[in-house]
């Protein structure tokens, strides 16, 4: 009792053990004493929950207190949950309330026990209490999913438009509608809706119609046609409002009428065009220049005051700036804006800044009006306050033109040289994406990325570098000066890896150019670059190594000291980098012919759009949040813009890719000597592989080096042997790659079947697998009228499976097939399927197929029955990443046990035990895998969680192999999703 | 919408946690520490928004930080960008006067201990992330009404309270 005296409200509490508790828990020493503490607790109350039969509301009460105050310090609650639902069914209020706050916190919409409480909620809801009726307005909002969405939504419209519903049913009503309609999109439609909805505008209480509007601007969002009906009342709500005066006493707030009213029927008359004169257009004009003057004369006030008219007076603006239509207001508008940026509250600054930022992206007038301002702007840049160096960052980009562009370049790489971490990144893409949107000569943007890359290295992606490499290779005007800029930029001591990455490709290809310069003579330059190789990871290396190469091709004093270096790598750790160094030695010293094809000069990229540059997705995204205006004017406002945007990106990307290598294109392997580089994907078996000597585009050269050299042994960007040109590992939606996956797919699951086929080729398999072993009949089928000749099969062991494929004959006729054994042996967990390659010759025409074999890890599993007890004992002797994985996934077709149970147990080989968990929609499996890298035998323990209503699925694998864990969870997800 | 609420104290210990959207403990956890640490580094001169949604691993992406600090708490809400920043301002006001009015003059300990009362506020005030009343008069009469409602249904805890009132000043 102590405690009231120093505070007298806790005696008020009417519960002493939860007092008492959270005293206790606010008094431990250390974590660890709160911890005990906790436990003891939560052992406490459950033993109570469980054993108790006599327990009364009270007590159920108090402990729910108690759960509550525990789950806010961060400790998991795993019982607690029945409580709540016991408190709802309470007739006495106080109970009910505490079981709704508890279920709020514990429940979300996809929880198992939702489906239990729909029926509370209905009762509730058809409770005489104004009191009930909100506490399950509010559960509903907070947790409703889109069962209760389905079931509940004709009661809450009704009591919306009921005459004998109170206000504060009605406004918890319009927002139950709102969250139900976000769950479930198009439920409200404007047919049936509209004229039911317009009405309750006439509702004289404002908070209903606060929450009204709510509803109003969401659905606008969504779609605004159909609601124009509500805009002539809208508009006369603001002029009852803001012109008459009309309004209750007690929604004044620090002297404005209801800020949250007045700033959300501005906001719902954003997404339409500017209303006519039948729908109160005039009058929407008086409005705004009475908010305008409103804000003029009220200059002085406590800070609640100014805050609040400000709300008013900058979603005014905003709906201006949409409007677009009153030019004494625009001009208004942008002195007030100006204003803005000296003022002393940093929040109108800040506001004042993203509203610039809407209203220079207007119109070209609109951006001359606030050019006065870019000083300014500039001087916010150096605001102590982050929020609002990002907005004058957003702002000046924004401003930006081709007259003020080097200027703010230059003072925004002023600016990043100070600049914090936290913008650097986007402040370097940024000024990438001005320097090459408004450069007049790519001199100075040369310039610009050279000297980004030396001021902020890490920041500098290589979409940065590569797009500088690709401009300076298009423009023969700049090689020259861009060859002298790097080489010079190299003589600092400390240059960023990136530097190196760009000089390393540039003096390879265009050192020529400056090499008559004996202060950058071929030795010298070799030297520059050499002296920087030891110091560069992996990838820069085998670009140096590339460089070199090309070194000696344009200057054949160098062959020595290149050949020296590559001979020193010959057996070099990276596999990529000892590839080269053999490749190129050979290539250097055996053919010179062959040398000067493929070490030629690359030629000018092909870009469908050279104006608008790699990098400017990614900075037009983070633009996205700040741009908010532009969609809602666009009536496409969403509540995440980002994936609104992306399909539209994606399918572009790709069609590049398809039609022009290029985009996709990696610069690490300029010269398309590694395999990161992709095959075109259409039309993978059509693709020439040219044998000739000078092709006409950029792609064809690649492949032909890749067939010059054609030992596809992983590129360094990808460890896995996946992206080595195979036609699978590219994705996209190219119909062959769809049926090749799919076949793929099939044929992890059964032994025998189609694994490709088009009009040329068909390749089927037949396996079968018995204690590590397996066999594989391959079969190649002609189904051309040509013979396929030179035919010829590259298959290679990989890490963990010994493959022993049986030579084949060179040819097979028209109609003919062809028979392959292979045998294989499993030595270790594997993680991908060996890849196939197949070679052979049409008449003219070289074809190059490669495929994943569908040997998977699971063909060698054994099944493992365990009892429900040993299985948890032993799941329970695992955990922690990386033994144990767990990921949640969505699955792309209804949910199906049985097909799930058929799938793991028949073509995972992984046996499904029954009975173990007593939930029909979760899976407990478990396998074997007897040839564990450590020579011992592997099991692993799984367990799938399905939530058929949801589609959703939760995947936790558990074994004593990192390995094995992941690539189960990889080949579950593959097959169930 | 309104993605979640929480106050903090100058030490980071969380006083309120309310999420509209569902995460796991460790997640809302996370959620509060990289919040305070935020918050905490700005000055009281500072603007009251953050943009958080960019290259964060915490936050989702449209995330905006609207915050007001109050002696020796943070009051912190997370929004989208549906949200007008002002309006949100004066909303942790009407919080703050709701929460003043219901336990006269309101401290930490009022929070820390009557965090059932301070949900039955806030639930008259935001509901699923949405802006339901924004009048503290209202809000705080519908909080006394409740209260009198669970009084009268229990009527031997008052009934207790009245008399060991009574027997104080005795003593």
């Amino acid at each position: 009792m102590s405690m009231s005296v120093t505070n007298p409200n806790i005696a008020k509490t009417s519960m002493r053990g939860l007092t008492n508790f959270i005293s206790d828990l606010r008094n431990s020493p250390s974590k660890e004493n709160e911890e005990k503490r906790v436990t003891k607790e939560m052992a406490h109350i459950r033993k109570e929950f469980k054993e108790n039969k006599n327990i009364d509301g009270y007590q159920r009460r108090k402990y729910v207190c108690k759960l509550v105050y525990m789950y806010m310090l961060g400790y998991e609650l795993d019982f607690g949950h029945m409580e709540a639902v016991t408190l709802l069914s309470s007739t006495k209020f106080s109970e009910k309330q505490i079981g709704y706050i508890a279920l709020g916190i514990l429940l979300n919409e996809q929880h198992e026990m939702l489906p239990l409480i729909i029926n509370s909620f209905k009762e509730d809801l058809l409770a005489r209490s104004d009191y009930f009726q909100s506490l399950a307005l509010a559960a509903i909002c907070n947790i409703g999913g889109k069962e209760v969405a389905e079931f509940l939504s004709p009661l809450i419209q009704k009591l919306l438009i009921a005459n004998t519903s109170s206000p504060m049913v009605k406004k918890r009503c319009a927002l139950a509608i709102l969250r139900m309609n976000r769950k479930h999109i198009g439920f409200v439609s404007p047919d049936s809706w509209v004229e039911r909805l317009v009405s309750v505008l006439d509702e004289p209480d404002f908070g209903v119609l606060t929450s009204l509007m709510s509803l109003l601007i969401e659905l606008a969002s969504e779609n605004p046609v159909g609601w124009e009906p509500a805009i002539p009342k809208v508009i006369y709500l603001l002029k009852k409002i803001i012109i008459n005066k009309e309004f209750p006493k007690e929604y004044v707030y620090y002297h404005v009428t209801c800020p949250w009213l007045q700033v959300k029927l501005l906001k719902f008359l954003r997404y339409f065009p500017a209303p006519d004169e039948s729908q109160g257009g005039k009058v929407l004009g008086e409005i705004l220049t009475a908010i305008f003057a409103q804000s003029e004369s009220a200059k002085a006030g406590t800070v609640n005051h100014k805050n609040s008219l400000n709300a008013v007076l900058f979603e005014a603006i905003n709906l201006i700036i949409h409007l677009d239509n009153d030019p004494v207001l625009l001009k208004q508008t942008s002195l007030l804006l100006g204003r803005f940026l000296t003022v002393k509250e940093t929040n109108i600054r800040y506001l004042g800044l993203e509203a610039m930022s809407h209203f220079a992206s207007l119109s070209n007038e609109t951006s001359i009006m606030i050019k006065k301002y870019q000083d300014t702007v500039l001087l916010s840049l150096k605001d102590s306050d982050i929020s609002i160096r990002r907005r004058a960052l957003d702002l000046l980009y924004g401003m930006c033109d081709k007259n003020t562009c080097k200027h703010i370049v230059a003072e925004l790489l002023s600016y990043l040289q100070t600049a914090d971490y936290a913008i650097r990144e986007e402040l370097v893409i940024k000024i990438a994406n001005l320097a090459e949107k408004f450069a007049s000569n790519y001199s100075w943007y040369v310039d610009v990325i050279l000297q980004l890359i030396t001021t902020a290295g890490d920041f500098v992606s290589d979409d940065i570098w590569f797009r500088v490499v690709k401009i300076v290779t298009n423009h023969e005007d700049i090689q020259a000066y861009a060859a002298s800029t790097v080489f010079n930029a190299l003589q600092s001591r400390n240059c960023h890896e990136t530097l190196i990455k760009v000089g390393g490709y540039i003096l390879g290809e265009f050192g020529h150019l400056i090499a008559d310069n004996p202060q950058s003579s071929p030795l010298v330059q070799f030297n520059i670059l050499h002296s920087k190789f030891n110091t560069c990871g992996a990838p820069t290396k085998a670009l140096l190594l590339s460089t070199y190469a090309k070194f000696v091709n344009l200057f054949p004093e160098l062959t020595q000291q290149t050949q020296e270096v590559f001979k020193q790598h010959q057996s070099y750790i990276d596999a990529e980098i000892q590839q080269r160094a053999c490749e190129y030695l050979n290539l250097t010293s055996l053919n010179e012919d062959l040398m000067q094809t493929v070490l030629d000069v690359i030629p000018a990229f092909i870009d469908a759009k050279d104006n608008s540059n790699t990098t400017s997705n990614t900075a037009n995204n983070s633009n996205m949040i700040n741009s908010q205006d532009s969609k809602i004017s666009s009536g496409g406002y969403n509540q995440s813009p980002q994936t609104q945007i992306q399909p539209q990106v994606q399918p572009q990307a790709q069609n590049q890719q398809q039609n022009v290598s290029t985009n996709g294109l990696d610069l690490l392997d300029p010269f398309g000597l590694g395999l990161t580089n992709q095959q075109p994907t259409q039309q993978p078996t059509q693709q020439p592989v040219y044998q000739q000597q000078q092709a006409e585009s950029f792609s064809p050269i690649q492949n032909d080096t890749v067939s010059s050299f054609g030992q596809q042994q992983g590129g360094f960007n990808s460890p896995t042997i996946q992206a080595a040109g195979s036609p699978i590992s590219s994705g996209g939606s190219d119909p062959m790659q769809i049926k090749i996956l799919a076949s793929y797919k099939r044929l992890c699951l059964v032994t025998e079947g189609v694994l490709y086929e088009d009009s040329m080729l068909q390749v089927g398999l037949k396996s079968e697998y018995q204690s590590g072993q397996g066999r594989l009949m391959l079969y190649y089928g002609n189904s051309s009228t040509f013979p396929l000749t030179n035919f010829n099969i590259t298959l290679n062991s990989i890490a963990g499976l010994t493959l022993q494929p049986q030579s084949i004959a060179p040819v097979i006729q028209p109609k003919a097939q062809l028979q392959q054994p292979v045998t294989f042996t499993c030595t270790a967990e594997f993680t991908e399927s060996p890849i196939i390659t197949i070679n052979f010759l049409t008449p003219g025409k070289p074809i190059t197929i490669s495929l994943r074999l569908p040997i998977v890890i699971s063909k060698f599993f054994e099944p493992l029955r365990l009892s429900s007890g040993d299985f948890f004992a032993r799941w329970k002797t695992i955990s922690g990443k990386p033994l144990e994985i767990q990921e949640i996934f969505k699955s792309t077709k209804p949910i199906d046990i049985q097909s799930y149970n058929r799938v793991i147990q028949e073509g995972l080989n992984i046996t499904v035990l029954k009975q173990v968990d007593p939930n029909p929609n979760n899976i407990v499996a478990s396998c074997l895998f007897p040839f564990g890298s450590n020579g011992q035998p592997i099991n692993s323990y799984i367990r799938i969680e399905t939530n058929p209503q949801a589609n959703m699925c939760r995947l936790t694998i558990r074994s004593q192999s990192a390995t094995l864990t992941n690539t189960i969870k990889n080949l579950l997800i593959s097959h169930l999703q | 919408m309104i993605k979640s609420i929480l106050i903090i104290n100058n030490h980071g210990k969380p006083r309120l946690i309310k999420f509209y959207e569902h995460y796991n403990e460790d997640k809302q956890q996370q959620i509060i520490r990289e919040l305070f640490l935020l918050v905490s580094k700005r000055t009281e001169r500072s603007c009251n928004f953050l943009e958080v949604g960019n290259n964060s691993n915490i936050f989702d992406k449209d995330t905006k930080i609207i915050y007001r600090h109050y002696a020796t708490l943070f009051f912190i809400f997370c929004v989208d960008s549906s949200e007008s920043e002002l309006s949100i301002i004066d909303l942790i006001q009407t919080f703050v006067e709701s929460l003043d009015k219901c336990f006269e003059n309101v401290c930490e300990l009022d929070l820390i201990f009557h965090i059932d009362k301070v949900h039955y506020i806030l639930d008259e005030m935001v509901m699923g992330g949405l802006v339901l009343e924004t009048n503290p008069t209202i809000i705080y009469s519908n909080y006394e009404i409740q209260n009198k409602l669970e009084k009268a249904e229990n009527p031997l805890l008052s009934g207790l309270a009245g008399v060991m009132q009574t027997i104080k000043p005795n003593k």
